[in-house]
């Protein structure tokens, strides 16, 4: 047997002991905490952009480091979309179908030059930046950007998905940034 | 010979020992404990960081000269030559009289493909590209950085062409003048 018998701690001491052992946190922290260490990304490789994105995921950087391994490539099953690429007019509507179809919360991460506003493709069937036609979290510039550029974005990402559970808790949902116009 | 070859036959009906399943798992389970003792190749990259080249082509920015000036002189090459347009140029006259300077130089990163043209280009070597390459933004205006930022990432970055050279004439140098050193400058020393 260790330990005193019944009632010879006081309640002080029978509370410090109890909070040794028990963590009390708020649900929304415990839910942020376990979103953002398991991202699924949607890869949404459209151009050379998605070979630094394959890069990151394979065993050199390891993106399983940051629990962010899971690319699902049904976008039901995804929260972080990563458009990799030059987004054309004509591939526009599937992009934003796809984000249409990912479940609420979701993250965008606009990797590299083309997808961030159009890059050096300055033309009419380039949509310049994937930001006109679904909301971008994180921009990472680069042509291509180096895969730790990418973890650097999913870092980032990471630290959203924190800041937005403190934002909901204090009432207000993170609003979704707008895209500046004006020169770009 | 006959154009067409033998086709492939499905393998016969697996053993008993087979059937168990247990020679495949045990393969694989030696494949899986061979990797835990071979070198490893993951980099842990926020703590572990790669070793640059020293060509490496990062973010672009803007350097002073030792005295602190800002080298640039506003001469438009740098935003006519690069391929996708990112930057953006206002010249203004500047105190000392010589030359000119930028008043607005803004680099806009999310178009910026790190090409080195402008580098390239630069007749007074104001502009170069760092070894930063892990920058990103949550928003697009966040990535356009004005001239102070980009002068920040620069730095000092000394070198013999000096547009100041004929303000403060060196001693020794008895106003000499030569021919100018780079094709387009015109600044003598």
């Amino acid at each position: 047997m260790s330990g005193p018998p019944a009632g010879v701690l006081t309640e002080a001491e029978d509370r410090q002991s109890t909070e040794q052992w028990i963590l009390t946190t708020r649900l929304a922290d415990y839910v942020a905490w376990g979103r953002k260490n398991s991202l699924w990304p949607m890869p949404m490789g459209l151009a050379c952009c998605a070979i630094e994105l394959m890069a990151m995921v394979a065993s050199r950087y390891d993106v399983a480091r940051f629990g962010a391994e899971a690319l699902r490539f049904s976008p039901r099953q995804a929260d972080l979309m990563i458009v990799a690429g030059t987004v054309t007019k004509k591939m526009a509507p599937a992009v934003k179908r796809i984000f249409d179809q990912m479940p609420e919360p979701k993250w965008v991460i606009s990797m590299g030059a083309c997808a961030s506003s159009g890059g050096m493709f300055r033309s009419y069937p380039v949509v310049q930046g994937v930001d006109e036609i679904i909301p971008v979290d994180v921009y990472v510039p680069g042509c291509p950007p180096r895969p730790e550029a990418l973890i650097e974005g999913i870092m980032k990402v990471q630290q959203l998905v924190e800041e937005g559970a403190r934002a909901a808790q204090g009432g207000t949902r993170p609003e979704r940034r707008v895209p500046a116009s004006g020169a770009r | 010979m006959p154009l067409s070859g033998t086709p492939v036959r499905r393998p016969g009906r697996p053993g008993l020992l087979e059937l168990t399943y247990l020679p495949s798992i045990l393969k694989g389970m030696w494949i899986t404990l061979r990797h835990m003792f071979r070198r490893k190749v993951t980099m842990q990259y926020p703590e572990q960081r790669w070793t640059l080249p020293e060509n490496y082509r990062g973010l672009p920015a803007l350097v002073r000269d030792e005295e602190g000036r800002v080298k640039c002189v506003a001469c438009f090459l740098c935003e006519y030559v690069c391929p996708p347009k990112a930057i953006h140029i206002e010249a203004q006259e500047i105190d000392t009289g010589v030359e000119k300077g930028p008043r607005i130089f803004d680099i806009n990163m999310l178009r910026c493909i790190m090409c080195g043209y402008c580098e390239e280009v630069c007749p007074e070597q104001a502009i170069f590209l760092t070894k930063e390459y892990t920058t990103v933004g949550v928003s697009r205006d966040e990535m356009i950085f004005p001239k102070d930022r980009l002068l920040e990432m620069g730095g000092v970055r000394p070198d013999p062409i000096k547009k100041w050279g004929r303000l403060t004439p060196r001693p020794g140098d008895g106003g000499r003048v030569d021919a100018p050193a780079g094709a387009g400058r015109s600044v003598t020393r």
